[in-house]
């Protein structure tokens, strides 16, 4: 029961983008009786149509438009045309993530306070409250069928896991377990639980993992509040002479620019996609850009400061077999300075099949030291790092006008260096991951580089004053008032936490809120 | 559970019936119990323990009746065509190659062959076909575009490092494992660009047809030119550390040294990056390194061992 609304009613609220912020408003709006026409520039893809294969499933749902880089970081120059592996597809990257579901830290919310001055970094303090978020964080467990939340059990550990549990508990680590995961431990609401088949990556083939696009995108439509347009790939955010949003411009899927007209526009496209659209939207009365009389759209790109650890044994470990990332480590992500850095990060547990460990275990490596390591391809284990980066406001995505995609809109440049927190901190966390390892009797360890950014975060910044960022408090731009941020980019600080638990609490949040001022006439 | 070891025919003559089964399915003799009215031969190869045994009874010289109600034993193999090919070079005339796609899509491919008593025996080819489907277009063992047989070829090679340069627009490997026909560059430089594979990602267990599998794409009129000229400068960098040719320098270190000499270049980078994706996205490859690829047809792991290991 599909909802079709025309182009000229303008009384719908447009989402775009159908993610874990896209997708979940636009559920949330449509259960509140709210109408909603939301723009996902891929297609539909659904567990039926995953592929339990790396490369394929890459070409199937990865955002492969161009895009450009520069700046210190390694993947500028390994995979300069890839600075991110997120999805085109209804569901956004819900489809890929790995479902590791972590509510921030207290002192996350308040970075700069807690952190102090940081040289270099553009630290800023959330204008949020953190108890005003722990209601928003159960409801999203319970969305999200969180094991180790709400009574759930946790998901049992597979070989991978087992390695760095017993490596981790003889370190002395004290918080270690299966992790908190949006992947079911048991049968819930018709979705299977985990059959342990691996490739969490690739979309889950029994939707036992939490993804929009097959929970909060088809609840929505069977409102009949919801319509989805697939291969609607966004042009340009219109607005009137007063400075209000009044529609948005976008290709369908035959090419055909089309316009839809809404009563708000909320922007949902990743952290790299979002403020290209406010910055193409550029007009005579807003020549920098939508929302951007700040001058921070596109300014604190945030990557998370991650790497991986993986390590051979003389004995097989199979890593690949079972969930993805069921496990964690939890003692590092403490704020505790006398480490040499700020903030702090999780080690979780991470497997690649061998055609992907071939293309991001040394990228660009060669010769016997980088055969020998995929000989051993069976006995690796393997984990991730994920911890707090510094925003920096020259790491930015800025429009380059040199490259236009397949609809002649420029493309981004994420320009990306690492701060000194930040290699301190893989440092760290690349020593504390190879002593798991060791301590379990590693013959051979690899500190590997990061892989090209899931976690994209910041680029129109959350702040209680407009000079300092984007978005108020409820993701609402400071310059137009129906005019929303609702995905990561309004993030102010990363934290150490996987961030879409945290992004899913904002849309219901957002939708709350929405919801309200809409009633009272305000928007 | 049962387990199925022999199947049994009657044959007329031993030894012509000996000489077919070996010369066509490499079945030799693994025991042979004489009797006195009759003799029984069973035979078998290292594929399986399977073993077919002939009864042979003396004094019967007349062609058995077959009937019409036995149908086939069935062998498989690795490279259909190839075998087809060998068949017809043994004079064992193999019935036409035949492809099994009901609705377009290949499910299987087959030929029948009769034995000496006139008992018919399917010869189909493994499975993983979409994988080997590709290999055919690639690979294509035996037939000589000459019309040579494998031997005359392999006669008539000369030597170019890991593999043989079997005159124009044809190499294989010494061992005639494998052989490839080039329709664009020259064989040598093919040759050549092979090693270069390894070299750049050398995996011992790793046989040389993956490796030519995964620059086979180069061999087309669009990429040629590059590539010749690449390996040109690839054997003026290794005539200019006093080898021959790239592949004169016998040592992997000393090829080693040549390729870390043009690292940085364009051309060297285009075949590494191309075999990240060229060498190990081939699904063939993968049990080599124990990846056991796509598991959701067999209910993921949650039964098959996602925290078996045993050593912690």
């Amino acid at each position: 029961m599909t909802a079709p609304f025309d182009l000229t009613d303008d009384t719908v609220v447009v989402v775009i983008g159908t993610g874990a912020g896209g997708g979940v408003l636009a559920n949330e709006l449509a259960q509140k009786g709210i109408s909603v026409v939301a723009l996902e520039a891929g297609g539909r893809y659904l567990p039926e149509d995953y592929v339990n294969d790396e490369w394929e499933s890459f070409g199937q749902l990865a955002w492969l438009d161009p895009r450009s880089t520069s700046g210190d970081w390694r993947v500028a120059k390994d995979f300069s045309g890839l600075p991110a592996w997120i999805v085109k597809a209804v569901g956004g990257t819900t489809t890929h993530w790995a479902g590791a579901s972590l509510r921030f830290q207290d002192h996350e919310w308040k970075a700069a306070s807690t952190y102090g001055n940081v040289q270099g970094a553009n630290l800023l303090d959330w204008p949020i409250d953190p108890r005003e978020m722990d209601d928003y964080y159960t409801k999203a467990e319970n969305k999200l069928g969180v094991t180790r939340t709400g009574g759930r059990e946790g998901l049992p550990g597979n070989n991978n896991y087992r390695v760095f549990e017993k490596g981790a508990k003889a370190l002395g680590y004290e918080q270690v377990h299966t992790g908190r995961m949006a992947i079911n431990s048991a049968e819930t609401d018709g979705r299977a639980a985990c059959q342990q088949t691996g490739f969490c990556f690739q979309g889950c083939k029994w939707g036992a993992k939490w993804s929009s696009a097959y929970t909060d995108i088809p609840a929505g439509e069977a409102t009949g509040n919801l319509e989805v347009r697939e291969n609607a790939h966004v042009a340009r955010i219109l607005h009137d002479d007063t400075g209000k949003v009044t529609g948005v411009e976008y290709f369908d899927k035959d090419g055909a620019l089309q316009m839809q007209k809404a009563r708000v526009v909320c922007v949902a496209g990743n952290s790299y996609e979002s403020p290209r659209m406010l910055l193409n939207s550029a007009s005579s009365m807003f020549p920098d850009g939508l929302a951007n009389s700040s001058g921070q759209v596109g300014r604190n790109y945030m990557r998370h400061m991650t790497g991986s650890v993986y390590a051979v044994f003389d004995q097989p470990v199979k890593m690949w077999r079972g969930t993805t990332m069921a496990g964690i480590i939890q003692d590092e992500s403490r704020h505790d300075p006398s480490r040499g850095f700020v903030g702090g990060y999780e080690l979780e547990t991470l497997a690649l099949g061998l055609p992907f460990m071939a293309a991001f275990l040394d990228p660009g490596g060669w010769g016997r030291e980088f055969t020998s390591a995929l000989d051993s391809y069976e006995n690796m284990a393997g984990m991730w790092i994920v911890g707090e980066d510094m925003p920096q406001e020259t790491n930015r995505i800025t429009l380059n006008t040199q490259t236009k995609d397949q609809y002649g809109l420029p493309v981004v440049n994420v320009h990306f260096d690492d701060h000194p927190n930040d290699v301190a901190m893989r440092n760290h966390a690349y020593k504390q991951g190879v002593a798991v390892y060791d301590a379990v009797g590693a013959t051979r360890v690899f500190p590997t580089p990061p892989y090209p950014s899931t976690h994209n975060l910041g680029t129109n910044r959350m702040s209680e004053n407009p000079r300092d960022g984007v978005v108020n408090k409820w993701g609402q731009t400071h310059d137009i008032a129906n005019l929303f941020i609702s995905d990561g980019s309004q993030f102010t600080t990363g934290a150490a936490e996987n961030p879409t638990l945290t992004i899913v609490a904002l849309a219901i949040r957002q939708a709350d809120h929405l919801a309200t001022e809409m009633s009272a006439g305000n928007l | 559970m049962a387990k199925a070891i022999h199947s049994m025919i009657r044959v007329v003559d031993e030894a012509r019936s000996v000489e077919f089964y070996d010369k066509a399915f490499g079945l030799k003799v693994a025991d042979r119990l004489d009797f006195t009215n009759f003799t029984l031969v069973y035979l078998s190869n290292a594929e399986s323990s399977f073993e077919l045994e002939l009864t042979v009874n003396k004094g019967q010289t007349e062609a058995y009746e077959l009937g019409n109600g036995y149908g086939h034993l069935a062998v498989s193999v690795d490279d259909l065509a190839a075998e087809h090919a060998r068949f017809e070079t043994e004079g064992l005339a193999p019935r036409k190659l035949v492809e099994f796609a009901p609705d377009g899509t290949l499910i299987a491919r087959f030929f029948f062959v009769t034995d000496p008593d006139g008992y018919e025996i399917e010869v189909l080819e493994r499975a993983d076909r979409i994988q080997r489907t590709i290999r055919e277009e690639v690979m294509n063992k035996t037939k000589s575009p000459k019309g040579l047989s494998r031997r005359q070829l392999l006669s008539r090679a000369t030597a170019a490092g890991a593999s043989f340069v079997v005159g124009a627009g044809f190499i294989a490997a010494p061992n005639g494992a494998w052989a490839v026909e080039t329709s664009t560059l020259k064989p040598d430089t093919f040759a050549t660009l092979v090693q270069m594979a390894r070299d750049i990602y050398p995996h011992d267990k790793v046989g040389d047809e993956y490796y030519v599998m995964a620059v086979k794409g180069y061999d087309t009129a669009e990429a040629a030119e590059g590539i010749e000229a690449g390996i040109a400068a690839l054997n003026a960098a290794a005539q200019g550390q006093g080898f021959d040719s790239y592949i004169g320098a016998s040592w992997e270190r000393d090829r080693v040294d040549i390729l870390r000499g043009m690292e940085d270049s364009a051309f060297f980078q285009q075949i590494r990056g191309g075999l990240v994706t060229g060498l190990y996205n081939q699904k063939a490859v993968w049990p080599i390194f124990g990846y056991e690829g796509s598991s959701y047809e067999f209910g993921g792991y949650i039964e098959r061992g996602f925290n078996d290991i045993n050593w912690l």
